[in-house]
């Protein structure tokens, strides 16, 4: 499957154009130019590069950016730790807003709260992430200056935060290793807006999933029998059925991590954060065409990694699954 | 045999008749409309009532809008760029001079055409390569599915950046026009119909009532085409509504990113969004705030038809659907919880 993806991307990506010519037709002789292609490996036949390309990434080499000199691996070990970091908090506030709304909904059901619960997924699903992140910004950065609207930390701190060392690049661990407790609360007041940003894209999915399977959890034998026994209601939902409603969430959210790294492309966007989205546009707009498919392909495989081992967490929650 | 024959027909009419057999009024949606009660046909009344306002926006926006979605000025005189909202312009101007109404106006026009050509385009490619695929099986099939899984782990909005570029041919322009931004839509969504519409063809395959047009000698194309289309066709409408305002998000996306619609092409909300950044960071709000409300509302509107349609229409499609609400029949039913 990843190797599909690998392909899928090596062809489509070859169709954004040549970098090196758009990027210095006019400013070099066409000899120049050609040189560089060359030195790029981009003259020879298609299937060849095909074939060199699929070895190396087998290899885990995924080459260097056309437009700058950088290896690709490198943007992704720092990119993708601020992406990693940026999805971390998302997924925190995603499970924060998501769960507990998603009992209360199936607990209330078509009463008031219930309602006003699924008309709040639909808004979070109707919302595009930019536009959200935008009145975040609007609100709480620049009406009211709570929280800073850009970047992942302050001008200052940055630097420093990346002179740590080891440099795990993700700045919430950085901070905590450079031992000053104002810069890792510097790092938390960035991540806020985008955590929420990105975080509600996919709490409105987990609201109605949980709702869902709750309400299908209440409705078993075994339920039934514990209010036989004469379980209140609200113990019935907190002991008996909410873990069990919880296995399909589990598998749902697998799902959901692709929604989200498409989410962060325009998170990061919107508040200028550093990761692979950010970066990825960034290319996108440079026809960079090694650095974007080296980005995209790692992003397919994160994402079915991802869902692998999410297979696996399922499996072990639930011992009806077993492969 | 006398005894067997009633039961022989009862169980073909049950089966040939019951899935196509829900239609009984003339007007299309009357049925779904009847089938919902309470809150359900509260979300459907106004999904419908959202969606037909936009879609009388788009159609009259030249008589609607006040000036053109480009303008900078009328009558010689220009528009002071990034002017609050005034009576002379409701929403404002842009950081381009143009009135911010207008081009929400006229941004709906451009959502409803992007909209209908990606859904008509992916129901056309999907709905018979799905059919052939699940009909035939085989290879084809296998690779087909392939394909389609590993695209379903692929961020969607990436996929459509990447065909929009190379639709474009990587050119540097502002994203193309309208037809190239659909079918990048388009390929993030024929493997939604694709996979719904095989996978009901291939239960569908085995139903005596295949069985016995084949065994009277229906070849393959009549087979598909007259017995199965009508019966696992009944699903689409449902994904079509329901991708639709995932589509007005994907738009809205690559506009923003800048892989949407050429701006002198056509107005569109998300590119609009995307000049909107900096405005934002100067307090200057209402250049974002109309755009964005116009797609939140949109979106909402379309949603709360494809939902409530999801679940009167098609109780098949919630087991597989996860994501989904109630089933009407339970709460119809003796059972219910409180």
């Amino acid at each position: 499957m990843v190797w599909i993806l690998v392909t899928v991307v090596f062809f489509t990506v070859r169709g954004i154009g040549d970098p090196i010519k758009s990027a210095f037709a006019g400013h070099l002789s066409d000899a120049e130019i050609a040189k560089r292609e060359h030195a790029a490996g981009l003259d020879k036949p298609l299937l060849e590069q095909y074939w060199h390309y699929i070895t190396s990434v087998a290899h885990g080499n995924f080459g260097k950016a056309l437009t700058e000199n950088t290896p690709i691996s490198h943007i992704l070990i720092v990119n993708g730790a601020a992406t990693l970091e940026l999805s971390f908090w998302a997924v925190i506030v995603a499970l924060a807003v998501g769960i507990p709304l998603g009992r209360v909904a199936a607990r209330y059901r078509d009463r008031l709260p219930d309602v006003g619960l699924r008309l709040f997924a639909v808004l979070a699903y109707a919302v595009p992430v930019f536009f959200l992140g935008l009145l975040l910004k609007l609100l709480f950065a620049i009406k009211l200056g709570w929280l800073p609207a850009n970047g992942r930390a302050g001008g200052q701190i940055e630097p420093l935060l990346n002179s740590v060392s080891p440099n795990t690049h993700i700045y919430a661990i950085n901070a905590i290793l450079y031992g000053d407790p104002s810069y890792f609360w510097d790092v938390i007041k960035h991540a806020v807006l985008p955590a929420i940003t990105l975080g509600l894209l996919v709490a409105g999915v987990f609201l109605r999933l949980v709702r869902v399977n709750l309400l299908q959890t209440l409705r078993s034998d075994y339920v039934e029998a514990a209010r036989a026994r004469g379980v209140h209601e609200g113990r019935v939902v907190r002991k008996h059925a909410f873990r069990n409603a919880l296995i399909p969430v589990v598998t749902v959210m697998g799902l959901q991590i692709a929604a989200l790294l498409g989410g962060a492309v325009l998170t990061e966007t919107t508040f200028e954060w550093q990761g692979l989205g950010y970066k990825l546009a960034y290319f996108l707009n440079r026809r960079d065409f090694v650095a974007v498919q080296g980005i995209v392909t790692a992003a397919a495989v994160i994402v079915a990694l991802i869902s692998f081992v999410i297979d696996v967490i399922a499996a072990l929650i639930d011992p009806r699954v077993r492969y | 045999m006398s005894i067997n024959l009633p039961e022989l027909e009862s169980t073909e009419v049950a089966v040939a008749v019951a899935p196509s057999g829900r239609r009984h009024s003339r007007i299309p949606g009357m049925d779904a409309m009847r089938a919902t009660s309470g809150f359900q046909r509260g979300m459907l009344v106004a999904g419908i009532v959202i969606v037909l306002f936009f879609a009388v926006v788009a159609i009259f926006a030249p008589l609607l809008a006040p000036y053109g979605f480009n303008d900078a000025s009328a009558n010689g005189k220009f528009f002071i760029r990034l002017s609050p909202p005034s009576g002379q312009h409701w929403f404002g101007v842009a950081s381009g001079g143009e009135d911010v109404l207008s081009q929400v106006i006229y941004g709906a026009r451009t959502a409803l055409e992007v909209i209908i050509l990606a859904v008509v385009l992916s129901i056309v490619i999907g709905v018979p390569l799905g059919l052939v695929s699940g009909y035939l099986g085989g290879w084809l099939d296998r690779v087909l599915v392939l394909i389609t899984d590993s695209l379903f782990a692929f961020p969607s909005l990436l996929l459509a950046i990447i065909v929009s570029i190379s639709i474009n041919h990587g050119q540097n322009t502002q994203g193309g026009g309208i037809l190239s931004a659909a079918i990048s839509i388009t390929v993030v969504y024929v493997p939604q119909y694709f996979r719904v519409v095989r996978n009901a063809t291939v239960a569908a395959r085995e139903e005596p009532y295949v069985e016995a047009a084949r065994a009277i000698g229906a070849p393959p194309r009549v087979l598909m085409t007259r017995y199965l289309f009508g019966n696992v066709v009944q699903s689409v409408p449902v994904i079509a509504t329901l991708n639709a305002g995932d589509a007005i998000l994907t738009l809205a996306g690559l506009g923003f990113l800048g892989y949407g619609i050429e701006p002198s092409a056509g107005a569109e909300w998300g590119y609009e969004l995307s000049k909107a950044v900096s405005d934002a960071g100067n307090g200057q709000w209402w250049t974002s705030l109309y755009p964005g409300l116009a797609i939140v509302l949109i979106v909402v509107g379309v949603t709360l038809v494809g939902e409530s349609l999801n679940d009167v229409l098609n109780p098949l499609l919630r087991t597989a659907k996860v994501t989904d609400v109630e089933l009407p029949a339970l709460e119809a039913g003796s059972y219910r919880e409180r």
